[in-house]
């Protein structure tokens, strides 16, 4: 196969990729809206934050997977960045960041929506196993990204987990101790969860912004 | 950590993106670094030098803190 016929079905592929996952999104959240299993007002902060951040998360990386394969974004958006045209292995550091952000996000929306929608036990087991199906596969790609990132991107990504840690690790330990001390309400996993996600999603802009990743 | 980076890329003419590749790292971490929000690692160092045919310490030095030249001089 000709170089030029392999970047037409690599283009397709992604074309095909970002459609089958944006549709497949789309098609579910207008389907609950449609059929009201979800209302906003049904849903717990938590599940109000989970929902957000996973759509951003979703929203953003189709944008990103569709920008490796359009010319005119990628020459907008990822090119000045990279400093130069992409190159095939810029393309898919880029293409297993792009999968990593839309397995976060759909993994976020799909205990919020599941949760909604199936009453079932063993439709929940189904989509508990699926979530954990997703989170075996988003760990092997955080792995590969880890793998072909340089000195500078690993700091980045250390740096983000310690503060969160530090930051997080001090929240969980004075919310506990009120809890104990029946001060403060209680919260569950999921609501820790969501709080985790959001102060990851922050420290890591402002990370990336502190140190210079423009 | 100051360094010189820039003017020595500056001086062969290559952009970030261009001293990135030669060094195996992207152009954000070259800006990181010659932007000073980035001290680089040894080895990183060791291939800047190489690079450039210099000695470390003459790409890359300390930022002098009162404290440190009160050190320095003792």
């Amino acid at each position: 196969m000709s170089s030029h016929a392999q970047s037409q079905t690599a283009r397709v592929s992604a074309v095909a990729m970002s459609a089958v996952l944006g549709g497949s999104f789309g098609y579910a959240v207008g389907h609950l809206i449609k059929s009201r299993s979800i209302g906003l007002r049904d849903l717990a902060w938590s599940d109000l934050v989970a929902m957000a951040l996973g759509a951003s998360l979703i929203g953003i990386g189709a944008v990103v997977a569709v920008a490796t394969v359009v010319r005119a974004l990628r020459a907008r958006m990822i090119e000045p960045v990279v400093g130069r045209p992409m190159t095939p292995p810029i393309t898919r550091f880029y293409r297993l960041q792009a999968l990593v952000l839309l397995l976060a996000g759909v993994m976020l929306v799909l205990p919020v929506a599941g949760d909604h929608q199936y009453s079932g036990a063993s439709l929940r087991e189904g989509l508990f196993a699926l979530v954990v199906l997703l989170f075996g596969l988003q760990t092997y790609v955080n792995l590969l990204i880890w793998q072909r990132s340089d000195e500078f991107l690993r700091k980045i990504i250390a740096d983000t987990g310690a503060v969160c840690f530090w930051l997080l690790q001090g929240a969980l330990f004075l919310w506990a101790a009120g809890e104990h001390l029946s001060i403060l309400p209680q919260l569950s996993s999921w609501d820790a969860v969501a709080i985790l996600m959001l102060v990851y999603s922050v420290a890591s802009v402002w990370i990336s912004v502190r140190r210079g990743a423009s | 950590m100051e360094n010189r980076l820039k003017v020595l890329r500056a001086e062969r003419g290559w952009s970030q993106a261009d001293l990135g590749d030669r060094l195996g790292v992207s152009r954000q971490a070259v800006n990181a670094i010659e932007t000073g929000k980035h001290d680089p690692s040894l080895p990183l160092a060791f291939r800047v030098a190489a690079l450039f045919a210099l000695p470390i310490e003459a790409i890359f030095h300390p930022q002098l803190t009162s404290t440190s030249q009160e050190a320095d001089r003792e």
